[in-house]
């Protein structure tokens, strides 16, 4: 039940106000969060083959080898799979020491500017990275190491999670500068705001309460 | 140079930019002006090697690793287990409030999540044993940051990776320290209820019969302690491949406690990447940061200005100190390591402190500035901890968690003097007595029997 209205587990409009562009958000939080999914997944799948590796070499002194190549490819992915995620849940960490005490009306601006230099800046990695990419597809770059993997098919994945980041970030960038022309902060809190020490606990401790249906995520779960 | 660098942070950060925004568009203005080359050319590179480091595979297994456990209900029964052992002291809960913290946070590294729990489960008691109300919320609170101290310690990872120390040094050198403040914490509280004899509320009557059948709840965490730190401190795996046990283990201890399911799975999961996700993009942010200052010169630029200034070491030791108190009062602890760690340890490593080495000199100051972030948790007006055990007890005013807390600032700061008096307590001690019974144990013991 990934429901984008359940305040707690991300962007969206309060029950019954009807606002434009739900329904796309709510697409690309079902994307997103299938990325995540997909990402971790990796990283339990990491666990369990660097266990084996472990338990292989300690006791039969031999290796699977190419173990911690293979996790730190999955590892790099499944990192920027799960960033937009992360965007749309306003995980990102911002210090709103002087956010806090500013007018709604201010605060949004600087919402949308946050965006904008959040965006930009992945935009800038993306950029390069598209370069690398090109230069390794055409010269079918290996690693030099035994498994010689072949190093672009890795950074096509990550690329794609990049791709995806942006997108989430072009849509949540129309639709705060939308909300802002309408002089709606609420609106604009709730789809690029800082996320209030209240939403901060209310995921922090969402697995306490068992009987809620999974709909709340995860947040950021240490610091 | 080194002015203006610092400024347009601040001035970035100030406009709550997101930090890794703020340190990405730093490091590529730098970039622009102050270098003869165009080094944004190297970010898609930089960052493709930093995302792929092994060590920081450590990060999302431990951030897991917590996660399930903190699904699988193994906290709760830790929790009471703890009451029977330690509520007999002056001060009944309020210690097992710290000792349930202690050793969460030796099984999973996470501060927040280890006061949310230990809060939910212990806050209830409050009223119903007659407890202050002010000193059992700083408990849980100051509990909580042990979290980033005790190994597995996810940011003495990210320390070392910033700032090119061994890892497995700096989990050996926390250890003591760590269970030496959850005692100096535990006292501090003894001395509270001893001084005000009416803060202690109601002790728990436990028959020593109880006691030791709750020792099995115990014994997951204490085991998977064993695997996981055991494993590293006896050179036996690297951190990631300890963490990477761990989440096996927990798995299975999940399982063992009937919480096993793929909803479980998929929720520690999200948690645990949306986290990843924002450390790593600070991290990647920071690691091309540092790049592009060493380039630029402004590191340099940096050291040599404070090495004009012409302070003692001890005198550069206190000044740094006193920095990163006050900017932890404003700065959430992640990104303070982060920006501060690079730029700061180089220096230090160079002063004479009577260490072996520079490399010691590295790991001592690591655990210095670790306990530092602690405080930081629990400083207002930004400290997390704070608002997440008051978020957790849901009512009253913010103000008597904080004042419930500032006696364990000034237990840390007695615990930083200790470090800085006696450096043995971070370098030899536990090295010389502890590690060699460790790895007689995993290499002679265990190899014997397999």
């Amino acid at each position: 039940m990934s429901s984008v209205a359940s305040p707690e587990s991300g962007p969206g409009p309060a029950p019954g106000d009807r606002v434009p562009g739900a329904e796309i958000v709510r697409l690309l939080t079902w994307i997103s969060r299938s990325a995540i999914w997909i990402g971790g997944a990796g990283i339990l799948f990491s666990a369990g083959l660097v266990t084996v590796e472990i338990t292989v070499r300690k006791f039969f002194g031999m290796s699977l080898g190419g173990a911690d190549e293979v996790s730190g490819y999955i590892f790099a992915v499944s990192t920027m799979w799960a960033l937009p995620f992360a965007l749309l849940n306003r995980a990102n960490v911002r210090i709103d020491v002087v956010y806090l005490r500013l007018p709604a009306w201010l605060r949004s601006f600087l919402d949308v500017f946050s965006l904008i230099l959040l965006v930009g800046f992945v935009a800038v990695v993306f950029w390069h990275s598209v370069n690398m990419f090109v230069e390794n597809r055409a010269n079918d770059t290996r690693s030099i190491t035994p498994l010689q993997a072949r190093v672009w098919i890795w950074q096509g994945l990550w690329i794609l999670g990049m791709a995806l980041f942006l997108l989430t970030g072009a849509v949540l960038f129309v639709l705060a500068v939308a909300a802002l022309v309408l002089w709606r902060h609420d609106r604009v809190a709730g789809l690029v705001g800082s996320r209030s020490s209240e939403e901060e606990i209310a995921s922090e401790t969402a697995f306490l309460d068992e009987s809620n249906g999974g709909a709340r995520s995860g947040g950021r779960g240490a610091v | 140079m080194a002015t203006n660098t610092l400024v347009l942070l601040l001035v970035l950060l100030a406009a709550s930019v997101p930090v890794a925004a703020a340190i990405g568009v730093l490091a590529i203005v730098v970039g622009e002006v102050y270098s003869p080359m165009p080094l944004v050319r190297a970010i898609a590179e930089n960052l493709w090697q930093t995302g792929r480091e092994f060590i920081l595979i450590a990060i999302p297994m431990f951030i897991l690793l917590g996660e399930i456990l903190l699904r699988s209900g193994i906290a709760q029964r830790m929790y009471d287990a703890m009451a029977k052992w330690l509520s007999w002291l002056p001060g009944g809960l309020m210690h097992s409030n710290i000792g349930a913290c202690a050793m969460f946070s030796a099984t999973s590294g996470s501060s927040v999540a280890t006061a949310a729990t230990v809060s939910t489960v212990a806050l209830p008691e409050v009223d119903k044993r007659g407890y202050n109300e002010r000193l059992f919320l700083g408990t849980l609170a100051a509990g909580g940051t042990l979290g980033i101290l005790i190994p597995p310690s996810i940011n003495l990872i990210v320390y070392g990776l910033l700032t090119d120390t061994s890892v497995p040094d700096l989990y050996l050198a926390g250890f003591l320290p760590g269970f030496l403040l959850a005692s100096l914490f535990m006292l501090t509280v003894m001395i509270a209820c001893l001084a005000r004899p009416h803060w202690g509320g109601e002790r728990i009557r436990a028959t020593w019969r109880e006691r030791f059948v709750a020792l099995i709840d115990l014994l997951p965490p204490v085991l998977l302690f064993a695997v996981v730190v055991g494993s590293i401190y006896a050179g036996f795996a690297t951190p990631t491949e300890a963490a990477s046990l761990g989440v096996v283990f927990a798995l299975i201890l999940a399982a063992c406690h009937g919480r096993l399911s793929l909803r479980m799975i998929a929720q520690a999961v999200e948690g645990a990447m949306t986290t990843t996700a924002m450390v790593m993009l600070i991290i990647l942010a920071a690691v091309f940061l540092n790049f592009v200052l060493g380039i630029a010169g402004v590191i340099q630029a940096m050291t040599a200005g404070i090495t004009a200034l012409g302070l003692s070491p001890y005198e550069l030791l206190f000044a740094i100190v006193v920095f990163l108190v006050v900017l932890g009062c404003f700065m959430e602890t992640y990104s303070m390591l982060i920006l501060t760690a690079p730029l700061l340890v180089p220096i230090v490593a160079q002063q004479d402190f009577g260490l072996a080495d520079a490399d010691a000199n590295k790991v001592w100051f690591g655990i210095i500035m670790i306990i530092l972030l602690e405080t930081a948790l629990i400083t207002p007006p930004v400290g997390v901890n704070l608002y997440v055990v008051q978020g957790v007890r849901g009512r009253g005013s913010i103000t008597d968690t904080i004042s419930g807390s500032l006696p364990f600032v000034v237990t840390m700061f007695v615990m930083i003097a200790l470090i800085v008096l006696y450096p043995p307590l971070t370098l030899n001690l536990f090295q010389d007595y502890a590690v060699p019974v460790i790895s007689w144990f995993f290499v002679d013991f265990l190899g014997s029997i397999f």
